[in-house]
This record gives structure tokens, sequence and C-alpha cells, in this order.
């Protein structure tokens, strides 16, 4: 096991330029043919962000209370958002990541570890892109969380474990049956509404509450909020359970992977 | 030792079925495919290839050799048995794979080269080389999408080819560009053998594997028959094709396709067709430019019919015909002919024509043309290949066989 973890890293090292190939053909293929191009990479996210940035300042009630703390909704929706996208992209992303590299797989021979890399790439992006729009947002309102920003890549990668974890187990039967990405599609469609992204936690009964802590996404919210709104350190409990459950889930999808690989590729 | 290659007990089976009820459960618990279930296209496969070694794979259509060189390059993976290559392995199968027409060839040479797992600074120091042999040195920076599709082949096996592998898997279709450049790749590839590449060619070209290979492996219905030898091979071979040609009078991929390539009203069919040598009767897929070759043809005469004409045509791979005659135009003419007899004719010729692949069709009317009283009209009854070996390369679709003669 050990042995093909670091043939792994060391294929990731060897392949590092066609990764970043690949990432910045993704990059500019995406707004090809448009004609402000990259620009668009900057100008989507802003237009989110500056939306409900207006709506919810001019139009809706922008304050609320969570906990003993009174704070605007914007920033709230906006951090929750930054971890949802991310999270929603990537699965969908890293489920079809066998599928979608079929031509690929079938024809060439390369470490297949690379392909959640590959498709995680822009993913990535907006996240960092989104990110650091929201944050420059929270230094013109006055509300820059500090020190607390050094959590954010511990976040990041507790998020990461969970979505690549869960992705590898979706991605193996996604090739037996595309059924699975339709049916992710729809099941993110009721976890958008399952997790405290644009209601605060404090409006549901408490049985639910203890219900909804069972919801890896739930813990990734409270802690992005708790870093980007509350400016301190997440809860462990909200950094460890979607890491820990990821790499548990990672771990079988692995082995999992490694059992059907050769009926895979037949499949494809 | 790098180059070396190992098959043991090698078998791959695919599934019939899409398996149903409870597949989700045996899935996760990582159970595969069910054994009852599949059909071996490869099984008992073993061999051992020493580093350096030139080895040539031959066998009918369906064999398994598509299926052999997927084991060898990890595409596929074995139903039982092991596989292993030793070292770098490079296969000219798909040559262009990994390039995007929006970018230059220069980032194209990166972006392929990189996915055949050639590290940047390799192509960095051997780009110059690359584009040199490839003759692109005015257009490099220029995007994909305007190149011609011989341009684009030409970078792509310089690309594939721009480091020299411990193990190179060559499939006949390699068709790279004109036959200038195609020598130039053949004595790359040539060079790379004395310099201690094992080498696997796939093809159905005698000359071209008794030029490079010292060995030949047989493969027929998914089974190694022979290893040894190419000159023997050849002759199991020729027997397995005469006998696989007897089983398919009609080639199985038209009959799959489901298109109507056969018509006619059915008075007369033929009921085999067989390409062979003039000389030696040895059954051929595979003809040398210039070659004396009989098309032979049994037909099935099922009414009594007063006159018979029987045609024959040779089509490119555009379906135009480039060579078409019959018994008529030959003033050879057939009938009356009674019914239940059975006639056995041959067309006798030379393969002057270009190298490429070429379909035979045939026709039986009542008159020379073919559109009235049509008996049966097949429109490939029949595929080849013509290839050129040797001496006076030529280009175009007519083997025009020119010398060159100084004059005074």
């Amino acid at each position: 096991m050990l042995s093909s973890w670091s043939q792994a890293t060391l294929a990731l090292w060897r392949y590092r330029g066609f990764v970043w190939h690949q990432w910045w053909h993704e990059f500019r293929a995406r707004y090809q043919g448009t004609g402000l191009g990259m620009f668009w990479h900057v100008l989507q996210p802003l237009t989110m962000l500056l939306v409900y940035a207006l709506v919810f300042s001019e139009i809706m009630a922008s304050r609320m209370k969570i906990g003993d703390q009174t704070i605007a909704y914007t920033p709230y929706l906006c951090a929750g958002l930054l971890a949802w996208n991310y999270w929603s992209e990537g699965i969908t992303r890293v489920t079809q990541m066998y599928v979608e590299s079929a031509p690929m797989l079938k024809k060439i021979r390369f470490p297949r570890l690379l392909l959640p890399v590959l498709v995680l790439g822009q993913s990535i992006l907006q996240f960092v892109m989104f990110g650091l729009l929201l944050l420059a947002y929270l230094a013109i309102v006055g509300a820059w969380p500090g020190w607390a920003l050094l959590w954010l890549p511990v976040l990041w990668l507790s998020l990461t474990l969970w979505i690549v974890g869960l992705g590898s187990v979706l991605s193996v039967l996604h090739v037996f049956s595309r059924d699975v990405g339709q049916l992710l599609g729809s099941a993110m469609q009721w976890w958008f509404w399952l997790t405290p992204v644009v209601y605060p936690i404090t409006v549901l009964p408490p049985i639910v509450r203890d219900l909804m802590a069972l919801n890896p996404l739930f813990h990734v919210l409270q802690a992005f909020h708790a870093v980007l709104l509350g400016h301190r350190a997440p809860d462990p409990v909200h950094l460890l359970w979607p890491a820990v459950l990821g790499m548990l889930l990672l771990l079988y999808g692995a082995w999992l992977t490694r059992r059907q690989m050769r009926d895979m590729l037949d499949a494809l | 030792m790098n180059g070396s290659v190992l098959a043991h007990d090698l078998g791959k089976a695919y599934a019939t079925n899409r398996p149903g009820a409870g597949r989700w459960w045996r899935l996760l618990r990582g159970i595969s495919q069910d054994p009852a279930d599949r059909r071996w296209v490869l099984r008992h496969v073993s061999f051992a290839l020493r580093p350096g070694e030139s080895v040539g794979v031959i066998g009918v259509n369906g064999a398994g050799k598509s299926t052999l060189l997927k084991l060898l390059v990890g595409t596929s993976l074995p139903s039982e048995g092991q596989v292993h290559c030793q070292g770098r392995v490079v296969a000219l199968l798909e040559l262009g794979f990994g390039f995007h027409p929006q970018f230059s060839g220069r980032d194209n040479i990166f972006l392929a080269g990189q996915l055949l797992g050639h590290a940047r600074h390799e192509l960095q120091e051997r780009l110059q080389a690359i584009v040199e042999f490839a003759e692109l040195q005015d257009s490099i920076d220029e995007p994909l999408r305007v190149y011609s599709s011989g341009m684009q082949m030409r970078l792509a096996f310089s690309v594939a080819t721009a480091l020299r592998p411990d193990v190179l898997i060559v499939d006949e279709a390699l068709s790279v560009g004109d036959v200038a450049f195609q020598q130039k790749c053949f004595d790359r590839i040539r060079a790379f053998k004395q310099a201690g590449t094992t080498l696997l060619l796939v093809s159905h070209d005698k000359n071209a594997i008794t030029q490079v290979c010292e060995r030949v492996l047989l493969l027929n219905h998914g089974q190694l028959v022979f290893d040894g030898d190419p000159v023997p091979a050849f002759d199991l071979y020729n027997a397995l094709l005469a006998q696989h040609q007897k089983d398919h009078a009609v080639p199985q991929d038209h009959l799959q396709s489901g298109q109507a390539l056969v018509s006619g009203t059915g008075e007369a069919v033929v009921r085999r067709a067989s390409l062979c040598d003039a000389a030696t009767g040895t059954p051929l897929q595979v003809v040398n430019v210039g070659q004396a070759v009989r098309l032979e043809l049994e037909i099935d005469v099922r009414q009594p019919l007063d006159r018979l004409v029987v045609g024959m045509g040779l089509k490119d791979r555009m379906g135009q015909v480039v060579y078409g005659t019959n018994s008529f135009y030959l003033q050879h003419p057939i009938g009356p002919c009674r019914q239940g007899q059975r006639l056995r004719l041959a067309f006798e010729f030379q393969m002057q024509l270009g190298v490429g692949e070429y379909t035979v069709q045939t026709a039986l009317t009542a008159s020379e043309h073919h559109l009235e009283r049509n008996y049966e009209w097949n429109a490939a009854i029949l595929k080849l290949t013509v290839v050129h070996s040797g001496p006076g390369l030529f280009e175009g679709m007519a083997h025009l066989d020119a010398r060159l003669v100084q004059m005074e």
C-alpha cells in the first residue's frame, strides 16, 4: 500500500508538466472564442458576489444573528457558496473522471491516479478566484478575518479529501452505470437545501440540527463560517469529520478501483 | 533487464451480456464479472522476448492481435495470467493522441510528448530534432488546425519516437505521410532495433516482417499456435488464411454493418471468391505492387441461363473503381449454363496499383451492363491491401513502373 502511494506521488511529479498543460488548456478553453477571454474567470464570480451584495444589503434584511454575533447576510451567503460551489463542481467532475477520460484511458497508458488532479484543476481555480474576491469584499466592508485566514488551506484540504474520497467510489460506479451521474445531479439539489448555505442553522429545530451533524457538508460550512465570519479557528470536529470520512471512503475507493479497473477499462 | 517482454498464460475475456440484478452489491464488494458469462478472445498465451529482439505478430482478422497489443500496452488488463514489459513502452498505434488543434505545433510537442511520459526537459533538449525530423521548421509556430493530416502524422511520429523506447510496438496500419517519410520512419525504427529496442511488429505483410523480424508469433482464434522462424510461420498462416476465407466468403464486418452490399435476382451467385498468388496458389490478403495474382471465383448457377457475364472490379478506399472488367470485355463468352452447374473461373492479372487498401466487387449479369438483368452484384466480396517493398518507390494510385534513363 505504502509503495503504491509513493509511486503515485512519483508519477504525479513526473507528469507535472502534463498536468499544468492540461489545466492551462482547460482554463483557456472554457472561455475560448469570447471577446473578454480570460477576464470571464474573474467576471463570473465577481458578478455573483455583486448581485448578492446588492440584493441583500439593499432589498432584503441584511443582518442576522448567529449565536451571540450579529453578522451581515452577504458574507454569510458567500462564504457558504465558496465551499458549496467547490464541492458541487468538484464531486461532479471527479465522479465523471473515468467516463470523461475514456478516450485517453483506452488509447494510452498513463498513471490513472492523475485523473482526480486533472479534473479538479478547474474547480480549484474557481475556488481561489471566488475566495480572493470574497476576501477583497470583506476587506472593503471592514470585516477582514486576519490570522484566522491561515486556516483556509486546512479547510480546503479537509473538503478536498471528502470530495476525492466520495468521488473515488462514485466514479467507479459511474463507469458501470451512467445513472449514477444523473442521480448525483438530483441528489445535489436536495443536499443543497439540507445544508445551511442560504439559511442560518439557528432557524432549524434542534432535532433537525442534530441529524444534520451527519452531513459532512454541514461541518464544512460551519468551519468556513467560523474562519471567514467568526475570525476564529474552526471547531476540530467540523474540520475532522469530512476529512476522516473522506479518508475512509478514499481507502475503500482505492481498493475498489484496483479490483474493478480491468472491468472498468472493458466497460468504457 | 530493460526491453524484455514476458507473457505468462495470458488470457482475456469480455463479458457477453450486461450483469443483471445484484450487480451493485457484487460491484461494491469488488467482485468482477461473472466467469460463466464471458467470451474468451485470447487464452493461454505465453512467450518471452529478449531485449533487442524483433518479433512479428501475425494472424487472420479476429485472431486476437489487437487484444494482445492492448494488454502489452496496458490499456486493457488481462483476465488471467500476467504480462510484463520492462522499461518504457511506446506503441505507434494511436499517433496524434493528445494533440489539440488550437495550440501551435510547438505547444503540441510538449502536450503530446508529456502525455507519452517524456519529461519537459527531455523534450526541450530534443525540440530541434523533433521539428527537423517532422520537416516542419516553417510551420511549427502555427496552430495545428492549419496543418494537413500528413503534417500532423509526421509530427506525431516524431514526438512519439523522440526518445528511444525499450519496447516499441508498431501496427501495420502505420501510414505517416508520403512514401519518402514512411521510409524515414522505418529507418528510425531500424536504428532503434540496432540500439537494443525490442520491436513488436503487427502486420499481414510478409515482406515487412521478414525484413525486420527474426521471429514470428502466429495467433489463431485467440491462441498462440506458432512461435518461431518467419518462413514456417507464414506457411502456416497461409493455410489458416485459406481456411478463413472459405469460412467467410463475404467479409464479416460488412454483414454486421447491415448494408445492402449484395443485390440481384439470384439466378446465379458467387459462392466463393479468393485471391491468391498466380504462381504458387497461396492465398493472399496482402499483395505486393506488381505481383501476379489470380482472383478465383466459384459460381453456382441456379436457373438455366442463355448467357452469363462475369465481372469484377477493384475499388479504392474512397469507393472509386480503379479497375474493372468482365467476361464480355475480355471476349470470353460464358453460357448457356445448366441449372445446378458450378463454374470455376479466375481473373489473372498483375497488381499494378498504388499502395493502399482495396475492395473487390463482383457482378453476374446477363449483359455487360450490370443494371440490366442483374443476377448478383456483390459490392465487397474481398478486401486486400497493396504494399510496396524494395526499390522503385512511387506515389499515386497506378504503378507505371517508370525507369530513369540518361539521354545523350
